[in-house]
């Protein structure tokens, strides 16, 4: 499956109630190596959703990082984007045109935060 | 620092609980590696990334290897091993200009691959180990200077 097809699909919880669609898939760099040549970098092991209701504006992260340039853009974006989650990969029950999420689903924020920052 | 990241954090979901759980470098797949530059191992441009090949999550198979449903189920019946999460498997790259316009997906196999195993770097754009002449997504440009540039006289070396 190709991230663009994963994209935009609505996600649901499990009692139906919709949350949104995907708008970026978070992986985490851990693990062994996931080639033999040097240097190259751990498997990307996918880790979890990002899940919000303007997948059109989530392109440039506002809400996720510490970026706050230009503030007014930074404002705005941040502000559409206050209702985007976070849900881990286990929580996630199925994928069938639509994400469903598993009972008892726990919502983090979306925040981005990268180990010992 | 601290009064930036509380500015985050109350705008990526007020209240929510912060997943500290990875213990690698986080990527977000949009943010991070969609539409970056790939270069080789000497700085020269492969190509840009298209999309991103998940692998382990196809379609109409569980995840799990149990059985074929029809419904791609991502995590083990409760209970059960939870199985090995999806993973990169490779940087697609191609023509999507038509797509992204007008809808629709690009073929697979219309696709170049860069293997996730070949990346060394993610950052401001993403690094591979091999020489960009190695790559399918650069059969274009490998074709104009064999067939064309190479002819010109002194169009098979690099200025002096």
């Amino acid at each position: 499956m190709r991230l663009t097809e994963l994209l935009g699909t609505p996600v649901r919880e499990a009692s139906g109630r919709m949350l949104g669609v995907v708008v970026d898939v978070r992986f985490v760099l851990d693990g062994p190596p996931a080639g033999h040549g040097a240097g190259v970098v751990a498997e990307a092991r996918l880790h979890g959703l990002l899940v919000g209701r303007h997948p059109g504006q989530a392109f440039a992260g506002y809400e996720r990082t510490d970026t706050d340039r230009p503030v007014l853009i930074n404002r705005f974006l941040a502000w559409r984007q206050r209702d985007t989650v976070f849900v881990l990969w286990r929580d996630v029950a199925a994928v069938d045109g639509e994400v469903v999420l598993r009972p008892g689903a726990t919502r983090y924020s979306a925040a981005l935060r990268q180990p010992g920052a | 620092m601290a009064r930036r990241r509380r500015a985050a954090d109350a705008d990526a979901g007020a209240g929510l609980p912060v997943d500290d759980s990875p213990r690698g470098q986080v990527v977000d797949a949009r943010l991070h590696v969609l539409d970056r530059q790939v270069v080789d191992r000497d700085g020269v441009p492969v190509c840009t990334v298209d999309d991103v090949d998940i692998a382990g999550l196809e379609r109409g198979r569980y995840a799990d290897g149990v059985r074929d449903t029809g419904v791609l189920v991502a995590a083990a019946p409760a209970g059960a091993d939870p199985p090995e999460p999806p993973r990169i498997g490779a940087l697609l790259s191609g023509a999507v200009l038509w797509t992204r316009t007008f809808g629709g997906d690009p073929r697979l196999g219309h696709l170049a691959r860069v293997p996730w195993s070949d990346v060394t770097d993610v950052d401001v754009v993403l690094a591979v180990a091999r020489a960009a002449g190695g790559y399918e997504a650069n059969w274009s440009e490998n074709w104009v200077r064999e067939r064309f540039i190479a002819r010109i006289p002194g169009g098979r070396h690099a200025a002096d």
